[in-house]
């Protein structure tokens, strides 16, 4: 199966391919009050919004390193859309036999921590409400 | 009255007497006719009037005699106060007269002899004071000369020693000139290597500048390699975001393959080779990127070098001028000190003239001082020879005054004046 591998504070993070729809860069990111830390905010991408959640507050408490060639990745699963920032986006890997949201080895050896659209959908769903102030 | 000599009144006497005798014989001749009788009687009368004659004629002849005898007795005590009478013409009273000016004479001869003794007094006295005064005097002079020799033999052993700190004097100063001459040459040198270094270094600032110069071309290829591989960079950069663009497709490319499934295999190797050429293109921008960078880091530093060296070169030639003015203020200050020293030569030199001349005079002055010495030591024996002169005169003044002494008493012998 192929996952998009992702690093967030040095921990490899993987999403079955199935589930992304894009992967780019170089987006405006528009604030929205009252959401969560991790969430900054909705991006407009061909004629649909997605909500743009920090991977790195989100997993780690940590802000993801950012910059203009930071790449976002844009999941698209049942009606849902969700655009999640990571350190550093790996790419495509292959993986044998996966168990979903649990732990897998790449064929170098590295551990993956594989996640699902719904889970990361239930975990911000977890999340108190943020702050009126847009940023 | 005319004179009438001895010898003619003894003559006219005779004459007389013959006349008497012959009239006697004439007359007793004519009353007596008696020739003999005549003869006779005259011959008495005559002898008669002769004798009475003779007598007569003697006694005044030994009276007026005697008279000069007793007044040449009373001159011969001294007595020069008688008058001697004169009384006939004959040779007596030639004699009296003789006698009487030979008193006058005396008389006057003594009066002199007492005038010209008391002048001798007198003169004694005054030669008496005169002498001691000369003798105080030569004591004076004899002390002042003594003073004088000391004084002349401290002079002189003074002004030796005078001279001869002078001749050291003149031997250090000779020093002194041939050093002030040595320093003058070297400064002379000096001044001419002060010059030499001036024209070194001018000619080093132009070679400098020419160096800058050179340097400033040398740089603009540099400058224009940097702005070339600045060039090169920014295509680096476009080949890179190019990359980039490319891996980003081929992944996305890859994640659409995969979710074309079976029907998107064949894009996925496609989408896996183009991620693999964009990796490789990122790969090789990258290393571009760091040749490229290493190029303008390199270059930055030849840049920052040739900056430097320019720096360097600016510095050097402030430097320079500085080196240049200080070699000018030096050449000035070299050339002043020439002069000064020059001029510290001359007077060094005319003071070794001065010194010397002084020197001399010293040594004149050491000998007249010498000199005035023995002068004076002349001196000395001169007033101990003229005191023992003094002495010698002193005697014969004594002598002189015995001698008045003895006149004195002997003018008092002498009765010049009556009563």
């Amino acid at each position: 199966m192929e996952i998009v591998a992702f690093s967030v504070d040095g921990r490899l993070y993987g999403l079955e391919a199935q589930h992304v729809n894009r992967v780019i860069e170089n987006v405006n990111i528009f604030s929205t009050p009252f959401m969560p830390e991790c969430h900054m905010g909705l991006l407009f991408y061909r004629g649909e919004l997605y909500d743009v959640i920090d991977a790195g507050i989100l997993f780690n408490q940590k802000t993801s390193v950012m910059d203009s060639h930071s790449r976002i990745i844009l999941m698209k699963w049942n009606r849902n859309k969700l655009a999640i920032i990571p350190d550093v986006v790996v790419g495509l890997v292959w993986i044998d036999d996966p168990a979903i949201d649990q732990g897998a080895l790449t064929a170098h050896g590295q551990m993956i921590d594989m996640i699902t659209p719904d889970s990361l959908w239930n975990r911000l769903l977890k999340l108190s409400y943020g702050p009126g102030k847009i940023s | 009255m005319g004179r009438t000599s001895l010898k003619n009144k003894l003559l006219l006497a005779l004459l007389g007497l013959l006349l008497t005798v012959m009239t006697v014989v004439g007359i007793v001749n004519y009353l007596t006719h008696n020739f003999f009788l005549a003869q006779a009687l005259s011959t008495v009368i005559a002898l008669g009037v002769g004798l009475l004659f003779g007598i007569i004629f003697s006694n005044s002849l030994v009276k007026r005699l005697n008279m000069l005898i007793n007044s040449a007795r009373e001159i011969s005590s001294g007595d020069l106060s008688r008058e001697i009478a004169l009384i006939s013409n004959d040779e007596i009273r030639d004699l009296e007269d003789i006698f009487s000016k030979m008193v006058q004479e005396l008389r006057r001869m003594i009066l002199d002899m007492k005038n010209l003794f008391d002048q001798i007094l007198t003169t004694k006295i005054q030669l008496n004071d005169f002498m001691r005064r000369i003798v105080q005097n030569n004591y004076e002079i004899d002390r002042s000369a003594l003073s004088i020799a000391r004084g002349s033999e401290s002079q002189s052993a003074l002004a030796q020693k005078t001279a001869d700190q002078i001749d050291e004097g003149l031997l250090v100063m000779e020093e002194m000139a041939g050093q002030s001459a040595r320093t003058v040459t070297r400064i002379a040198d000096a001044k001419v290597k002060s010059e030499t270094g001036e024209t070194i270094a001018r000619e080093t600032l132009i070679q400098f500048k020419i160096s800058l110069q050179q340097m400033t071309e040398y740089a603009k290829p540099i400058h224009r390699l940097a702005a070339e591989v600045d060039k090169i960079r920014m295509v680096v950069r476009i080949i890179e975001e190019i990359a980039q663009k490319t891996d980003l497709l081929s992944l996305n490319a890859s994640i659409e393959a995969t979710r074309a499934g079976e029907m998107g295999k064949g894009f996925a190797l496609v989408a896996e080779e183009i991620r693999t050429m964009a990796e490789n293109s990122k790969i090789s921008s990258k290393e571009i990127g760091k040749i490229v960078q290493g190029i303008l880091q390199d270059n930055a530093e030849v840049i920052i070098s040739l900056q430097k060296n320019q720096e360097g070169l600016s510095s050097g030639e402030q430097i320079i001028h500085r080196i240049i003015t200080a070699f000018g203020d030096t050449l000035a200050n070299v050339n002043h000190i020439y002069l000064e020293v020059k001029d510290i030569q001359d007077v060094t030199g005319k003071q070794v003239k001065e010194m010397r001349n002084f020197l001399g005079q010293f040594q004149d002055l050491s000998r007249l001082a010498f000199e005035n010495l023995q002068e004076a030591q002349k001196t000395i024996q001169a007033t101990r020879n003229q005191n023992a002169d003094m002495k010698g005169i002193v005697a014969t003044m004594k002598a002189l005054n015995e001698l008045s002494e003895k006149m004195k008493q002997t003018q008092q012998r002498f009765k010049l004046t009556a009563g």
